[in-house]
């Protein structure tokens, strides 16, 4: 096998922490410059492989696979899909952005914290990446280690209680899913073609699972996933590990991590396990909702800065997993998107929260005043990461929630209802935040406060540029899910075959004069309680 | 027609070249660059007018598909703009009256140290508001819709360091916001019965696909009317305009008065044909007008702010508006919608003006005399205030009298009499105000402001010693904006047959108008003519002359409370959101946490008993082992 573009991105970052292992604890500044080109040139193999990811495919792309553990069916596969293939970029994007602005943050023990980032990103990586399910096990737990030192070696006062709390808890759901990855395994020795843990293997052929082992082995892969995203109730260990870790650190596991989750329901719950899913969706859209409203709720009354943008953060997530099981095309493309999104808004208010921090040490809300008038840039800045984080259109925020209320409310209505009260809830914590903060009268201790330096600046622009291009042309992203999304929401209603369009007879889609776009409505819309021209009679 | 897309863009470039740059070149070039960008996108305005005019009326609907937007699973959103007469004339009174105040501003705003960050937000608002009026779809409104409420939001908290004005943004944001619940459940519902939100089809397909008077028509409806009245302050979500008077006294002439508050009245007319097949959603928009229009020229009645006074004759005039589509005079909604905001904007700037001679003052109970060192405020003021209450021949007497009769001819004589009642009250207040302000000697000295006391940054000082008039640069609009409030009943000027505006705007809204020539129509005129005469007797009577006397005490504290609507929605909605949001962060804490935390203690107390089995002595670990040995065999003997 000759190694392809995805080995090369869990190789590069892998060779970039053994080469700042190799290097001199003393030279600060190099040991980041390693780093950073380690990231960077990882960004830059990302994009390539977005850029020249095929749309309309549904399958896997750039696959890669070689022989692991031959005895028991393990492989070293790798591949991207409509699924992955931005989140793959997501996580090259926001490495280089974290690492950059740790500079405050990190100053003792630079050289294994930029060894341990480099670790971390590799186990995110692969995570996305792996297509076997032992592989992705590896590097699932992979992922868990380097968070856990992250949190628990430069964190703040309150870190070992909040990362042996994180660790135990994601460790407990992680369990669970190996025991279910080893049912699986052991149950498909009874199926035509033998045991494997290879997922398109898996998945090309009945699994031979119904009924309620079919639920418990989908509630195992989705407590792990619950956990890991968080969804409510199984969130608490996120407000302490998301106040305790430093802030960057909290970039990426608000920003990351989280989708890891998002990321395993779809790839592993949904098409492993179609029946359950189906049956249980009222009930994960329902925790979805309570997620959106309890997790803003919440934010609204906290004062400490980071609490607060950790609840919100998991009020987001709720929307996420509100799409995830509409089962619905439209509420699917906008959770995907809203991944992205999420990573991009709540990791910008996580980096901005941070330079704050950085400059003042202080972290509750109520210690501010009126901070827009002494570093107007920062404040700008900070507007827009925050008007994309409620959702106002022509930001990224918009498009995600949009398109999954909108997909939510064909399939789930009452949901949909509910869940749109979230987007008022969500402009209390926030303006509160702004309010607090930015606005009152100016606190006279923090005069002198300095504004964004152009390194912070080249920090921070990416992270604009992103929210304003997915708001206002978000079509690349979308067309690149398409494909996937139909093919799974198809293999979830049970039918592999994709309805054509004129099932619709008489859609009013037809005459607007944009087309559909490739693939045709999936068979979920149809089998959905009305349908999209069901209304209409009444 | 594609270059209408200059429209938005103009403006919308010049917040970037403002935002992004603004500090470096000073006030003359960040308003030269704003107020530029704003009087081109009106020019471009009227070219667009002019090439409409030369299509025949059957095809003045011209859409521009700029790009595909959103496309996922079956939905496809362009991103589109529609171009027709009902556009047209909004792009032409967004851009008119806005490059007005843009000019305003500048003379308004020129001693404050955010000159760019304040002409920056105008102008984001200047483009979202055009997006708002241009949109071709439901969805690409939102954009502006949510827009204008961000800029409403900046430019209220403008001067942000004043807890007062924060916090009025936070308000109006938020309950606009809840509003905007409706707006977006809304797009929902027309995509579950159009599967498209795209005016154009919408329009075209409302009679096959919502049969009449059905329940998806009136949800639908609803829906969309919620968002409105957050947008319009309509009851009950009336209650954030009045404190957006902290913002800049031109951005109430704009935003909260002349344009973005308007943006639901255009939004059903807009939607007409959807809300067609809704009768009984039409009667609610209707009742909720006529309502508001009473409601909040009565709450006008005893406020003692200037800036309120016309804040809430704006929500009442709005009601009108709202009583225009509900009764199905769409033409008279945009022609009310017109005059409104050339004569409200024109109050504004008077007072805007009054304020700049007084230092920022804003409570009448502090002024008085002023007609004579501002006799051309006091004159425009008064052309405004004439218009307000329906003198003839303002253009507001025109609009609102085109309101009246409608609601008459359709046989809503109840409507008519809230209407009427409400015109006269109009009247009382308005006086009122006029008096107070330029009239009465000056009050007993300055009181200590309500709002505490006034920052530096608080308005534009000048000084209470010698109040003078402004310069011409905030003059001259004031004045423009007069010529319009005399000359714009000339749109609608036509009793018998359809006025200009009207027959312009007919191929948008051309079914389901009542039929303006109805008969009576000279009864009508006299009737409410007399009524706003009365009122403007009365006003002078009780407030110039002071021979009229005489108020209950509840009658007052009902009305300087606002029929205590407000207190109600903060004990039934705010307060218990607050509360269930506490409830839940202990629950949280003790409750969910605590159930995980108690799970981890019991795992290590269960660890600890266990760890007893690891005495380290040999003689106990032999013991455990017989007896494992003796249970084994225990076993495979009695098997």
């Amino acid at each position: 096998m000759t190694p392809g573009p995805l080995t090369l991105l869990l190789a590069i970052p892998l060779a970039g922490a053994a080469a700042a292992a190799a290097a001199d604890a003393r030279g600060e500044r190099r040991l980041r410059a390693v780093g950073f080109a380690a990231m960077l040139l990882t960004f830059l193999v990302a994009a390539w492989v977005w850029l020249r990811f095929a749309p309309g495919v549904a399958g896997l792309q750039f696959e890669e696979r070689a022989a692991w553990v031959p005895a028991v069916g393990m492989t070293y596969h790798l591949g991207v899909d409509g699924l992955s293939v931005s989140l793959i970029a997501l996580v090259a994007f926001l490495f280089p952005i974290a690492l950059g602005a740790s500079a405050g943050q990190i100053r003792e023990r630079v050289k294994p914290f930029v060894v341990t980032l480099l670790l971390l990103e590799t186990g995110l990586l692969g995570t996305f990446l792996a297509q076997d399910l032992v592989l992705f096990y590896v590097f699932w737990e992979a992922m868990l280690v380097p968070m856990y030192f992250l949190i628990a070696l430069w964190g703040g006062p309150a870190r070992m209680r909040a990362a042996i709390k994180f660790f135990l808890y994601t460790m407990a759901g992680s369990v669970l899913m190996l025991l279910a990855i080893i049912a699986v395994y052991l149950n498909a020795a009874h199926q035509p073609g033998g045991s494997t843990f290879d997922l398109p293997a898996l998945l090309a052929r009945p699994l031979g699972v119904t009924g309620s082992a079919e639920t418990l082995l989908f509630l195992a892969f989705a407590v792990a996933f619950a956990i890991k995203m968080p969804v409510w109730p199984l969130h608490t260990w996120l407000p302490d590990a998301y106040a305790a870790s430093p802030p960057v650190v909290t970039v990426l596991l608000a920003g990351l991590m989280a989708k890891a989750g998002a990321y395993g329901l779809l790839r592993f719950c949904l098409p492993l396990f179609p029946d359950a899913s189906r049956t249980l969706g009222p009930l994960l859209s329902g925790l979805a909702v309570i997620g959106i409203l309890y997790g803003g709720a919440i934010a609204w009354t906290q004062r400490d800065m980071r609490r607060l943008l950790a609840y919100g953060s998991m009020s987001h997530m709720g929307f996420i997993l509100l799409g995830i099981f509409a089962l619905d095309a439209t509420a699917v493309q906008g959770s995907l998107i809203q991944m992205i999104n999420h990573g991009v808004s709540t990791g910008a208010l996580f980096v901005l929260a941070g330079l704050l921090l950085d400059r003042t040490g202080r972290a509750r809300t109520d210690e501010y005043g009126g901070v827009a008038s002494l570093i107007p840039a920062f404040s700008a800045v900070t507007l827009i990461v925050v008007m994309s984080s409620l959702a106002l259109p022509a930001t990224n925020g918009f498009i995600g929630e949009f398109l999954i209320l909108l997909g939510t409310f064909e399939t789930r209505p009452a949901a949909a209802v509910v869940a749109t009260v979230g987007v008022v809830v969500a402009v209390a914590y926030l303006l509160a935040f702004v309010g607090r903060v930015f606005h009152g009268p100016v606190r006279e201790d923090l005069r002198g406060l300095a504004d964004l330096t152009p390194r912070e600046r080249a920090l921070v622009a990416p992270l604009v540029l992103v929210i304003f291009w997915t708001g206002l042309y978000p079509q690349p992203l979308l067309e690149r899910s398409a494909a996937t999304v139909n093919a799974l929401l198809n293999r979830v209603a049970g039918t592999t075959a994709v309805q054509p369009a004129a099932a619709h007879g008489g859609s009013p889609r037809a005459v607007t004069p944009d087309s559909p776009p490739a693939g045709g409505s999936p068979a979920a819309f149809a089998a959905g309680p009305g349908g999209r021209t069901g209304r209409q009679g009444r | 027609m594609t270059y209408a897309v200059w429209i938005p863009l103009l403006p919308l470039l010049g917040w970037v070249a403002n935002g992004v740059a603004g500090g470096r070149w000073g006030r003359r070039g960040v308003a030269t660059v704003a107020c530029g960008t704003v009087v081109a996108a009106f020019a471009v305005g009227l070219a667009v007018l002019a090439s409409l005019s030369s299509l025949p009326a059957g095809a003045r609907h011209v859409e521009i598909d700029l790009y595909r937007w959103m496309a996922a699973g079956p939905i496809t959103v362009p991103m589109r703009l529609l171009v027709d007469p009902l556009s047209a004339v909004m792009v032409l009174v967004v851009t008119g009256v806005g490059a007005l105040i843009h000019i305003y501003s500048a003379g308004y705003m020129a001693d404050d140290d955010a000159f760019a960050r304040y002409f920056a937000y105008l102008n984001l608002f200047t483009a979202s508001m055009l997006t708002l009026v241009l949109a071709g779809n439901l969805v690409v409104m939102f954009i502006g819709w949510e827009g204008v409420g961000l800029c409403s939001y900046l430019l209220i908290a403008f001067w942000f360091t004043r807890p007062a004005a924060a916090a009025a943004g936070v308000k109006a944001f938020i309950v606009t916001r809840l509003g905007d619940v409706g707006f977006l459940l809304g797009i929902f519902l027309a995509f579950g019965v159009f599967g498209t939100a795209d005016f154009g089809v919408m329009t075209r397909d409302a009679a096959a696909r919502l049969p009449l008077g059905g329940t998806a028509a009136t949800a639908l409806c609803l829906l969309l009317f919620l968002g409105a009245c957050g947008k319009s302050a309509q009851l009950p979500l009336y209650m954030w305009l009045p404190d957006a008077m902290e913002g800049p006294t031109p951005v109430s002439a704009l935003i909260h008065a002349a344009t973005m508050v308007t943006a639901g009245v255009f939004m059903i007319v807009r939607m007409h044909a959807v809300y067609l097949r809704a009768p009984l959603a039409m009667d609610v928009v209707a009742v909720t007008g006529a309502v508001t229009a009473i409601f909040a020229a009565a709450s006008a009645l005893v406020e003692p702010d200037l800036k309120r006074v016309l804040a809430y004759s704006t929500i009442s005039q709005l009601g009108y508006m709202f009583l225009a589509v509900g009764v199905g005079a769409w033409g008279a909604g945009i022609f009310h919608l017109t005059s409104h905001a050339f004569f409200e904007a024109l109050l504004f700037l008077a007072a805007g003006s009054v304020m700049h001679a007084l230092g920022g003052t804003t409570d009448m109970r502090r002024m008085g005399g002023l007609a004579r060192p501002l006799p051309w405020t006091a004159a425009t003021f008064g052309i405004g205030a004439l218009a307000l209450a329906g003198i003839p021949p303002f253009a507001g007497f025109f609009s609102k009298d085109q309101i009246l009769s409608a609601a008459f001819h359709r046989g809503d004589v109840a409507l008519w009499a809230v209407g009427l009642a409400a015109a006269g009250l109009t009247a009382v207040y308005i006086v009122r105000a006029f008096v107070l302000t330029f009239l009465t000697p000056a009050g007993p000295g300055p009181r200590p402001d309500r709002r505490g006391p006034t920052t530096p940054q608080r308005e534009p000082a000048a000084g209470h010693a010698a109040p003078h008039e402004a310069p011409p640069i905030m003059g001259l609009p004031i004045q423009a904006l007069a010529a319009l409030t005399v000359l714009g009943g000339a749109l609608g000027l036509s009793f018998t047959q359809p006025g200009a505006l009207d027959r312009f705007l007919a191929p948008v809204v051309a079914a389901g108008g009542p039929d303006p020539a109805g008969g009576g129509e000279g009864t009508l005129i006299a009737v409410s003519v007399t009524v706003a005469l009365a009122g403007v007797a009365a006003g002078w009577l009780i407030y110039g002359t002071g021979t009229l006397r005489g108020s209950s005490a509840a009658v007052r504290a009902w009305l300087s409370h606002q029929f205590y609507v407000e207190d109600f929605f903060n004990a039934v909605v705010a307060a218990p959101a607050r509360g269930l949001a506490w409830a839940f962060d202990l629950l949280d804490r003790e409750g969910v946490d605590g159930a995980v935390m108690s799970i981890g203690r019991m795992i290590g107390w269960g660890g600890g008993r266990l760890r007893r089995v690891q005495s380290g002595y040999l003689r106990q670990y032999a013991a455990i082992l017989l007896i494992g040995v003796i249970v084994l065999l225990a076993y495979w003997v009695s098997r």
